[in-house]
């Protein structure tokens, strides 16, 4: 920077060149000294602006002294946060970031106004995760509003929030935020690494970020959890993962996670244990029912009819017997339109939805067993099916348990139970070959670790999960202090 | 990236090489409910029956399958053959569907076959895994194919109501398994429910005016039948067998006039040889526990004393059936269907080892000691008989 105001300004003007909101306010402070506020309109808070800088900078009384920076940082600016800047490039980041830089004749630096405004939407309930017990606070697209819904959960000093930018256009801010003391520092280094390792120009939402620093990206089982609750990261973050917030959206990324956290949800912890428990052995089963019953019912029906019972082949039989398809086209059909129904559904206006659900349930439903086209049983069994994956709690995992419903049809179409044998093998296999930043998918299980699975096979009342998992984190596991045990004693 | 194209490559042939090769659509399947034997010219005549599901009220089918409609909901027909397989081939050629046994449930014994002995067709029951050990085993009256043709209003196929009634024919039903066990088994002889055919006592309109009926129980020697038990006879061999699966029993009052039905919830045998010489004593122990079901005495049969007498009655009656009983089985049949032989076997090992070559001509002397204990806990919610007066009360 020169300390010729006119040069310097000529040469931020020709940087701002066509950009319509930008905006050159020239005042002269205490009537004497030239200046000149160059700030982004539309990102600024220009009401603070006003009343907090220009107006006590016009009026500033300082007849006798010279009018240094410093005299006008201490004066004549009520702001909260005032930074210097002396190189050109510092200046145009900080007016791009949504500050006000004041250039001042003769000064070969620029006072950085944090003035920081424009609209952002307010905390609202997380549409994506409601739950029926629990706060109902979810994250904004405002990162400064997420950091501080997390710091009003955990007030601690050890909770770090190292901050990067990442997006040669965007410039994204990127927050990680981890529980000093309680992660394991190894993983927030690779973390930061691959953090570090991203090149890419624009960051728009977390989904970027995690599919640049996952471990496995051909993998269909997510690595990485996403989550619009605060409390759900202040738990993790408790636990020994660490959390990363980008700016402009509201998921923030959590990890690292295991195969078992996606069949949690946050409300487990909040209600009674013993509700949780049976919740979660339901979870289980329809899990098992999302990834199978497709594959099991084709397999059955077509190979191993001896398997079921002679009532129920025979009512099978009669549902079946003018059905022109076999078995795994009549399920293909139904599954390939079910999921069509939902694609439908999700980005439809409310008011258009209830027309889908109409047609979904009409068309596809009944009118398809009346036309003899599809069979009662098999309508059955895809409607199941597709209940059973929306009672996974995590929407990433019940991704990936729909992908492979397919291959698993395929399978037992065309191998029976012999083909489910075999890509059942394959998906274990998968699964405990894969590792979320050095943690293994199955751990608690496998690797097994006996303490966990009272937070896997159950949910163990809190009075009795003592120590933190030893999945994540190896340091600091006391959780509830041993010597004062819950209840009225 | 090329191994994976390369991999789905080899996955993708592998599919149209070997793919779905033993896949059969339930359309195409005809499953066996039941197959009837029948000896039939020294040749075998086997029967199958099937349901036919387009008939069994399915959405898309026509209509539902009411009683009235006419159709039946199930097929049978029969071929003849010398061997059994080779007479189902030989209908497999008439029925577009392929004939899957797996779920055969009853395997009915013609009783002409079953004279002539039925080893012979036991071994294709068993040899395929298709075929279930689980099946019931029964002997008809005459042909095993008519009776099967038998339709009743309360099931949707004959097969089923045979089975039904197999099952509640004793305390362990005869499946293949336990027939098969039985017959391979030293010193026991197996039996079977027979069932016969009868006319209907007052037929519905329009509904079938033939009843199947379980009516004996059949009494085999080695894999031979000998004879078929009238049921009241036989409801003492299979207390001895203890295989009477609850059991009634009408027994006259000790005092005063009329009868009074007790039914057993609870019995059990205990089988105890006494061995001298050539000369053999069974004991044959049976603990019963049994309510009073109906009272048509003037015996008040409530008080604790009453009760008593009543039992010693019932004890009475049970040892002279079950006496009676295995007489018969011993003198006629010449069957060892209770299992003497196997009781000593077991009890008195080495005695068994000395008697067993001439087990058939000591059996038919062996002297049967019947020893009851029974209990009688409860006397139904009526103190005293229903509809008489305090004067008409006997005790």
């Amino acid at each position: 920077m020169t300390g010729d105001l006119h040069e310097q300004t000529q040469r931020l003007r020709a940087i701002f060149d066509q950009c319509s909101d930008v905006v050159f306010r020239e005042i002269k402070i205490a009537s004497r000294v030239k200046g000149v506020l160059v700030y982004l309109d539309g990102i600024v808070n220009t009401r603070e602006l006003h009343d907090n800088a220009i107006r006590p900078l016009l009026l500033l009384h300082a007849q006798k002294q010279a009018l240094t920076p410093e005299l006008m940082e201490e004066q004549g600016i009520s702001l909260s946060q005032i930074t210097h800047a002396v190189t050109e490039a510092d200046v145009v980041d900080a007016i791009l970031t949504g500050n006000a830089a004041l250039l001042i004749e003769g000064y070969a630096e620029a006072l950085i106004l944090s003035v920081r405004g424009g609209e952002h939407r307010s905390v609202s309930e997380p549409l994506t995760e409601s739950v029926v017990r629990g706060p109902r606070e979810g994250f904004t697209e405002h990162l400064r509003t997420n950091t501080g819904l997390l710091r009003r959960k955990i007030k601690s000093s050890q909770l770090k929030l190292t901050s990067l930018t990442i997006g040669e256009q965007t410039q994204t801010v990127v927050v990680l935020a981890y529980i000093d003391g309680i992660v394991e520092p190894a993983v927030i280094a690779e973390v930061l690494q691959r953090l570090r390792d991203i090149h890419i120009d624009g960051v728009l939402e977390s989904g970027y970020i995690e599919e640049f620093i996952q471990d496995e990206p051909l993998s269909p089982f997510p690595q990485m959890q996403y989550t619009e609750r605060p409390d759900t990261v202040a738990a993790q973050l408790l636990e020994g993962h660490f959390a990363i917030f980008v700016d402009g959206t509201p998921f923030v990324l959590t990890g690292p996670v295991t195969f078992w956290q996606m069949m949690q949800a946050s409300e487990d912890y909040y209600e009674r244990y013993l509700l949780t428990t049976l919740i979660r052995w339901l979870r289980y089963i329809f899990l098992f029912v999302a990834l199978f019953m497709p594959s099991l019912y084709i397999a059955i029906t077509t190979f191993h009819q001896d398997m079921l019972p002679t009532s129920l082949l025979l009512s099978i039989a009669a549902a079946r017997e003018s059905i022109p398809f076999p078995a795994l086209v009549e399920a293909l059909i139904m599954e390939v339109a079910f999921e069509a129904l939902r694609e439908a559904g999700i980005r439809l206006p409310k008011t258009i939805g209830q027309a889908v659900s109409i047609l979904g349930a009409l068309v596809i439903g009944q009118a398809a067993v009346e036309a003899g086209i599809v069979s009662a049983p098999m309508v059955i069994v895809v409607s199941l099916t597709g209940l059973a994956s929306f009672t996974i709690p995590r929407f990433n995992a019940a991704i990936a348990v729909r992908i492979l419903r397919f291959p698993l049809m395929f399978l037992g179409g065309a191998f029976g139970l012999f083909g489910i044998v075999i890509g059942t093998t394959w998906i274990v296999l998968h699964l405990s070959h894969l590792r979320s930043f050095g943690v293994p998918y199955l751990s608690g299980l496998a690797p097994s670790k006996k303490g966990e699975w009272k937070d896997i096979l159950v949910r163990a009342p809190w009075p009795k999960m003592r120590l933190r998992p030893l999945t994540y984190t190896q340091r600091h596991r006391k959780r509830v202090d041993t010597g004062r045990k819950g209840g009225a004693e | 990236m090329k191994k994976a194209a390369l991999l789905l490559l080899i996955v993708a042939s592998s599919w149209s090489i070997s793919g779905c090769w033993d896949r059969k659509e339930i359309n195409d399947v005809a499953f066996v409910m039941g197959t009837a034997i029948d000896l039939e010219d020294k040749q075998y005549k086997i029967t199958v029956q099937f349901p036919l599901p387009g008939q069994l009220g399915g959405i898309g089918g026509a209509g539902g399958g009411g009683g009235t409609s006419g159709s039946k909901s199930w097929y049978q027909d029969s071929a003849v053959a010398e061997v059994g397989r080779i007479a189902v081939e030989a209908q497999q050629a008439s029925i577009s569907r392929a004939l899957y046994f797996g779920h055969r449930r009853v395997i009915l014994l013609g009783e002409e076959l079953a004279r002539q002995g039925v080893a012979d067709v036991l071994d294709a029951t068993a040899r395929v895994p298709q075929n279930r050990l689980t099946s019931f085993i029964v002997i008809t009256k005459g042909p095993a194919g008519q009776l099967m043709n038998v339709s009743s209003p309360i099931e949707q196929f004959p097969t089923e109501v045979v089975r039904e009634l197999a099952q509640i024919s004793m305390k362990e039903p005869q499946l293949i398994r336990q027939f098969t066990a039985n017959l391979l088994s030293e010193g026991i002889d197996p039996v079977l429910p027979a069932l016969s055919v009868k006319k209907v006592a007052m037929p519905h309109v329009g509904s079938a005016s033939m009843k199947i009926v379980m009516d004996s129980l059949a009494i085999f020697r080695d894999d031979k039948l000998v004879g078929l038990m009238p049921r009241e006879q036989a409801s003492g061999v299979l207390w001895a067998m203890n295989q009477a699966r609850r059991p009634s029993l009408a027994v006259d009052v000790p005092e005063g006039k009329g009868q009074l039905v007790v039914q057993f919830q609870e019995n059990t045998v205990h089988l105890e040889p006494l061995v001298v010489g050539k000369k053999i004593t069974m004991r044959i122990h049976i603990k019963a526990k049994g309510s009073v079901m109906e009272n048509k005495s003037n015996f008040e049969a409530t008080a604790a004393a009453n009760i008593e007498r009543v039992e010693k009655v019932v004890t009475e009656k049970l040892k002279q059936q079950v006496e009676a009983s295995v007489k018969v089985l011993q003198t006629e049949y010449r069957a060892d269907s209770i299992g003497f032989g196997n009781a000593l076997r077991r009890w008195k090992s080495e005695d068994w080892q000395r008697l067993r070559p001439e087990w058939d001509t000591i059996y038919p002397t062996v002297a049967v000691v019947v020893e009851p204990e029974v209990h009688i806990e409860g006397t139904g919610s009526l103190l005293k008989p229903l509809g008489r007066t305090e004067g008409d009360l006997s005790s």
